[in-house]
């Protein structure tokens, strides 16, 4: 439809009027005012016609702080001259996936544009996530590296404790952390017969990598210690001479 | 608004398996087809509000109870399914934080006097958060065109109070701040009575009326570090931060982001310390005995009696423990406490520690000593999103015991 003097007041009119409730000053509606009364009726219609083809685009408002300043009351006045709903109410076809019995809110709530940027911590800091247990520490046995979000520390293993999780405690420090004979047979069970259960693995201390190298540092420093073998010998030492 | 006969009946031939989420929303919720406008939106079949009246041989109250359908459902939702009646008997309050906080201590005193099993509390939990997390959104809402902004009565009281202790405010009187704020906070409450949207406040779920009043009223008190005072911003965020109050919000914004930043690390560590101190506190096996004949004169009274519960005296050269039903038989006499403190075993034996723990099922006492630390670190996070002003007076006679 081709613009007609009429239908380019009206519009004006709209502009005016809504950049006035924004800003009480005065400023927005005087640039505006100026800037539309440069352009002829074909340049304004060109103006809008790609205005309104890329939604990206509209009509900026121009604040400066303690001096023209942006209220809320500001806002509901210029929602008013468009006859736009601040407070509306919403549907929540999430809640039931019933396209029958899709929820309704209770009360309008405030509507409006919510610009959610991801931020690089959620993007990068908080999204890890380890599909394998492979890179392992050749020192201690436990998981390092990119597989290191797969580890429990000292206070996940107290708090099992003061909750008394026996269990659990055997099973994440065990097969799940540095015992690898027993990971291997809880694999070959799982793969096998599709479960496994902690009794039926071979539960030696001399199969925990850290315990040994604790207990070697130990002897090493000449400090009595019951952790893997009673005595001042390591149990690869016990074994080779027995 | 009272329900009808039938209304009645329909919700008493619910069982609680019934009650799963599309149910509660066809008992409460508003909803409309996916084509439809949301003006078609129906009228929900009850609110929560709606008034009932329960008799003992319909349901499980003690005597003819006026109710409202929201705490008959919560009472079959919970109560019901679980199996406390026993224990809580028919709630008919409201609901609200502190409310929940009363009802949970009377399902954990149950768990202790093996009223409650472990697992019922687990079902009790689970059901709780179930209920709380899914329907709030159905039959609540966060804010409305009332409680978004500033009334424009308190908006003249608060210039007017400004105004009125000019020289007090900007002497940093917290006082005079605390009751400026005090006044302006009860008055905007009473012009809020009954609006949906407070219902996030008084709740007690989420939202504390503190962000209200730094949002809407104004920030109040905030300390200076440079001044060893505090500055009194009288800014609000709906008003815009005035130009002599960006200092002072700059302060505040680093005394709520610091604890949230680095107090984290701080408990964190102090947490690893308090385990390292005491995970080695431990409790010995049921039935064990020390047989130290240490004791401690302890004075029982109605208030301090509860932090005795199921510890051990010594009565006539006897123990006694010192459960619920003969405590109170006790209460303002001095009696001989065994204790920890005099314990002479290598862990701590079952006299000495009393019964709670061993109930708890809990014999390694010393990693609760994460408590602390994470209630210090709860208190610093906390004071990222609000910064309430709290004064007492002191009665010198009080510090002397």
């Amino acid at each position: 439809m081709a613009l007609t003097p009429q239908k380019r007041q009206k519009m004006e009119k709209v502009i005016y009027d809504t950049f006035s409730a924004l800003d009480k000053t005065g400023t927005n509606t005087k640039h505006y005012k100026e800037m539309f009364s440069q352009m002829s009726d074909l340049q304004f219609d060109k103006f809008f016609k790609e205005l309104f083809s890329d939604p990206s685009l509209y009509l900026i408002l121009n604040v400066c702080d303690y001096e023209i300043d942006l209220r809320i009351d500001d806002i509901e006045d210029a929602a008013k001259v468009l006859s736009i709903p601040l407070f509306e109410r919403i549907a929540f076809p999430h809640y039931t996936k019933d396209k029958n019995n899709v929820v309704v809110s209770a009360e309008p709530v405030p509507v409006g544009y919510c610009h959610i940027k991801r931020t690089q911590q959620t993007l990068a800091k908080k999204n890890g996530l380890s599909t394998t247990s492979d890179m392992r520490s050749a020192m201690t046995g436990q998981v390092t590296g990119s597989d290191k979000n797969g580890k429990e520390s000292d206070l996940e293993n107290s708090m099992l404790i003061s909750l008394g999780m026996l269990d659990v405690l055997k099973e994440l420090n065990g097969p799940r952390a540095d015992d690898l004979v027993m990971k291997q047979q809880m694999l070959t069970s799982i793969g096998t017969k599709g479960y496994v259960s902690l009794e039926e693995l071979d539960n030696d201390p001399a199969n925990k990598t850290t315990l040994n190298t604790v207990n070697t540092y130990l002897l090493g420093m000449g400090l009595n210690s019951d952790l893997v073998t009673k005595g001042l010998m390591l149990k690869k030492t016990i074994d080779e001479e027995a | 608004m009272k329900i009808s006969n039938d209304d009645k009946k329909y919700l008493l031939s619910l069982t609680p398996e019934d009650l799963d989420f599309s149910t509660l929303v066809h008992i409460f919720g508003s909803t409309i087809n996916i084509n439809d406008n949301i003006s078609k939106a129906s009228t929900p079949n009850f609110r929560t509000t709606d008034e009932m009246t329960l008799s003992p041989s319909e349901y499980f109250v003690k005597e003819v109870t006026n109710t409202t359908v929201g705490r008959f459902i919560w009472n079959k939702y919970l109560i019901e399914r679980v199996g406390l009646q026993d224990v809580t008997g028919y709630i008919n309050f409201v609901i609200d934080d502190k409310a929940n906080g009363k009802i949970e201590a009377i399902i954990t005193k149950g768990l202790i006097d093996d009223k409650v099993t472990v697992e019922q509390f687990h079902k009790y939990v689970d059901y709780r958060d179930t209920l709380g997390m899914q329907l709030n959104s159905v039959i609540t809402t966060s804010f409305t065109p009332l409680t978004i902004k500033t009334p424009p009565e308190i908006q003249k009281r608060k210039a007017e109070l400004f105004k009125q202790y000019k020289k007090e405010l900007d002497n940093g009187d917290i006082i005079v701040s605390e009751r400026i704020e005090k006044e302006l906070t009860s008055r905007t409450k009473e012009i809020f009575k009954g609006d949906p949207g407070m219902d996030l406040y008084n709740s007690g779920a989420r939202g504390n009326f503190g962000n209200y009043k730094n949002m809407n009223l104004f920030k109040g008190a905030t300390a200076n570090n440079v001044t060893g005072k505090f500055d009194i911003v009288r800014s609000s965020f709906m008003d815009g931060i005035s130009k002599q109050d960006i200092p002072s919000f700059a302060t505040a914004v680093v005394s709520g982001a610091y604890p949230k930043a680095v107090g984290t690390q701080e408990s964190g560590y102090m947490t690893k310390q308090l385990l390292a101190a005491f995970q080695s506190e431990v409790l010995d096996e049921a039935g064990t005995d020390c047989g130290t004949k240490s004791t401690l004169d302890i004075t029982l009274t109605n208030r301090n009696s509860k932090d005795f519960l199921y510890r051990y005296i010594v009565d006539g050269g006897k123990y006694v423990c010192l459960t619920p039903q003969v405590i109170d038989k006790y209460v303002g006499k001095t009696v001989k406490l065994r204790s920890p403190m005099m314990c002479k075993g290598k862990k701590y034996c079952n006299i000495c520690a009393g019964e709670m723990n061993y109930k708890l099922g809990n014999l390694n006492i010393g990693l609760g000593c994460a408590k602390i630390s994470t209630t210090l670190q709860r208190l610093g996070m906390k004071k990222f999103h609000i910064s309430n002003l709290a004064s007492n007076k002191i009665d010198q006679n009080d510090m002397f015991i």
